[in-house]
């Protein structure tokens, strides 16, 4: 499903350059949870946005589900993250003014998903949010913040999921909610790349990859 | 959920943000509309005050219209009033009379029937009145020995269709005479005096003022006496008449048409003088009436001439002040606007991030803060045209309140506003709008 191979990629800013990412290769298989663990500085994040077509490696090549995002216009690779790809992140990133359902459902202007208003229905009930359907992010609690965030994410249905600390700002029983909506998404089918420091995160993982400084090790 | 949904919530969520933009498209648009409708109240006040001082010298000219005719008619009846007291100054004779011997010889040798004045006065005819028939002839008065003019006279003869007026001359009665200032003068006759001419003995009852010309030779006496005398029975010489009043231009043409209408076989002379005087009268009269008038005119006109320009002074003034003011204004509000939107792009770092991750395109990014613009300016358009047209309405300083507004009111402006606003809002948001929509995500979503 999701195929890197040999993505180098380093940030230069004036005289600086800073090696993100230093010939990493990776695949996960559809149904397949992936955990990465490492340091803060690592190259998680970059990781996950060169995977999730939002950006561009120095070298190597990326495969989603069969497709080269970097190989499309800007605007087919935005087709493209909305059509295969769903991003949960540590700050959430709601739209704040936006209610819950106005939040998940905001996937579907990227995309044509008649199935949208339906689905967007069925995640509310499943991930326990009926209630707040129509409250505004900074009525929520921070688990509900990032269960709409996940449902967001899910909502066109992707193929892979990226998940870049998605429990690092919830308590452990919000984690374990969410980590579980994760693992029933890989159940069903999806991949996931999730990116952490947490151990506890990372141990619902079928996998578990340890990141330093822009490779994996041992 | 569309764009649109999008845009009011974020709008309703930041409305300081929109409140701000807004306020300066009213500012701008309602500066522009004010300067605009101030411009047209201006005008329509000086149009009312032209209008005004119009009416006014056309009243004026009126009145002075009213009064030189007043006037000129008064001097037209003056100098008729003279003209009369010239006498008869129409003379109809038979055709065949020689002319030249009236002229050099005083005498009228040719007569026609009397009846001719009955028929005349009986014909409705306007442009002669005081019809007088006469036998008039150069005789040899016998008794003193001398050449005299005989005229004899019956009186006027009263127009049918006419008020009868006050004759120039009555009537002779028989056996009286009037005389001449020549022959009385010389001959040192006295009022009641017995003269006989031809074996007929008159009393004369009349000395005649001295005139100057044939008068002064002439005896007058009963018509019926002056033509047994000169065995002229039911035949006279002349018919004098006064031409009338209404007679238009070409009077003693006219007068010559209906007569020789009317009496075939006579002929119509003018005596000179006193149609002179008359026509002269009248030219005196309109020409004085003319001047005056155009005095008045002019006068008028200069004072509506100078009116306009100063009020165009003004005007001229208070346009080049809008063509100051509004640009300023205008870019003012754009600059504005462009930090206020760079100020909202900054602020929706993260939201835009976002929403491009999941898919949206940069073209739908841009779309969402240009529809922000385009309802930031209907909105500052509309209401900055209310307010523009209440300034108009309140500082334009026209009489009445709703006819200025209904006057001031105007809806292209309306439409303008509604247009260009949005357009001005769009432009001045479209750097930062650009910024957002070319912002990369993978920036954004990277800080923790
Ligand atoms: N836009 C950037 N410009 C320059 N350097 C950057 C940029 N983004 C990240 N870096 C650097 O690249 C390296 C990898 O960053 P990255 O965000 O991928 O780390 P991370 O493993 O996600 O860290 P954390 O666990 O703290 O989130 C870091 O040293 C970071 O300082
Ligand atoms: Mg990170």
């Amino acid at each position: 499903m999701l195929q890197l191979t040999d993505v180098h990629k380093t940030y230069s800013k004036k005289a600086s350059k800073v090696v993100a990412l230093n010939g990493v290769s990776l695949e996960i298989n559809a149904g397949e949870f992936v955990a990465i663990r490492g340091p803060s500085g690592c190259g998680k994040t970059t990781m996950m946005l060169i995977a999730g077509g939002l950006l561009g490696p120095d070298e190597g090549n990326v495969q989603v589900d069969g497709t080269e995002p970097y190989s499309l216009s800007a605007d087919d690779r935005a087709k493209f993250r909305a059509d295969k790809v769903g991003f949960v992140f540590q700050q959430f990133h709601l739209v704040p003014y936006l209610s819950v359902l106005d939040n998940i459902m905001s996937a579907a202007l990227a995309s044509d998903n008649d199935e949208a208003k339906h689905h967007a229905d069925e995640l509310i009930a499943r991930f326990h949010l009926d209630d707040r359907a129509h409250h505004v992010p900074a009525e929520l609690s921070t688990g509900e913040r990032q269960r709409t965030a996940l449902a967001r994410a899910l909502l066109n249905k992707p193929k892979l999921l990226l998940a870049d600390e998605p429990t690092g700002n919830l308590d452990r029983e919000n984690a374990d909610i969410v980590l579980g909506h994760i693992r029933e998404f890989a159940a069903a089918g999806g991949s996931v790349l999730l990116v952490s420091h947490d151990d506890h995160a990372v141990s619902k993982a079928n996998r578990t990859l340890n990141m330093s400084a822009g490779e994996f090790v041992k | 959920m569309s764009v649109w949904h999008l845009v009011l919530n974020e709008i309703k969520h930041r409305k300081l943000n929109f409140f701000l933009a807004a306020l300066s498209v009213t500012v701008a648009v309602g500066t522009l509309v004010g300067a605009m409708t101030l411009l047209r109240a201006d005008e329509i006040q000086t149009q009312s005050i032209l209008d005004d001082k119009k009416r006014q010298l056309e009243k004026t000219v009126a009145k002075h219209e009213q009064e030189t005719a007043e006037a000129g008619k008064k001097l037209e009846d003056d100098y008729r009033k003279i003209t009369k007291g010239l006498g008869f100054n129409i003379l109809i004779l038979p055709e065949e009379q020689d002319l030249n011997e009236m002229y050099v010889d005083g005498d009228l040798s040719k007569s026609m029937p009397e009846q001719l004045v009955t028929k005349l006065a009986e014909s409705g005819i306007v442009t002669v009145n005081h019809l007088l028939p006469i036998v008039t002839r150069k005789i040899e008065w016998p008794e003193i020995n001398r050449s005299v003019i005989l005229t004899g006279t019956r009186g006027e003869v009263p127009l049918a269709h006419r008020d009868p007026k006050k004759p120039l001359q009555d009537l002779i009665p028989a056996g009286t005479m009037h005389v001449g200032f020549a022959l009385h003068t010389k001959m040192k006759w006295k009022k009641g005096d017995k003269v006989t001419l031809l074996g007929k003995e008159f009393e004369v009852t009349n000395l005649k003022p001295e005139q100057g010309d044939t008068d002064d030779g002439t005896i007058w006496i009963n018509l019926a006496e002056a033509q047994e005398l000169l065995k002229m029975q039911n035949l006279v010489n002349a018919i004098l008449a006064l031409e009338c009043n209404c007679a238009t231009i070409d009077r003693i043409g006219e007068i010559r048409e209906d007569i020789e209408e009317i009496l075939p076989g006579t002929y119509v002379v003018e005596k000179g003088s006193s149609a002179l005087a008359r026509a002269e009268a009248r030219m005196r009269a309109k020409k004085s009436a003319q001047d005056s008038l155009k005095k008045a005119k002019a006068d008028g006109e200069a004072a509506i001439a100078q009116e306009k320009t100063s009020r165009l002074e003004i005007r001229k003034q208070r346009e080049n002040l809008a063509a100051l003011l509004v640009p300023l204004n205008l870019i003012g509000c754009a600059i504005w606007i462009g930090f206020l939107t760079f100020g909202n792009v900054r602020n929706r770092a993260s939201e835009i991030g976002i929403l491009r991750a999941i898919g949206l395109r940069s073209q739908q990014i841009l779309s969402l803060f240009l529809s922000k613009s385009l309802i930031i300016g209907i909105a500052g358009g509309g209401i900055g045209y209310a307010i523009g047209l209440f300034i108009g309405v309140v500082c334009g300083d026209l009489p009445d309140v709703n006819t200025a507004t209904s006057q001031l009111f105007s809806i292209n402006l309306v439409l303008a506003s509604l247009v260009l606003a949005p357009v001005l809002a769009s432009i001045s948001s479209w750097l930062p709008a650009l910024m957002a929509a070319r912002q990369d995500p993978a920036l954004v979503l990277q800080e923790a």
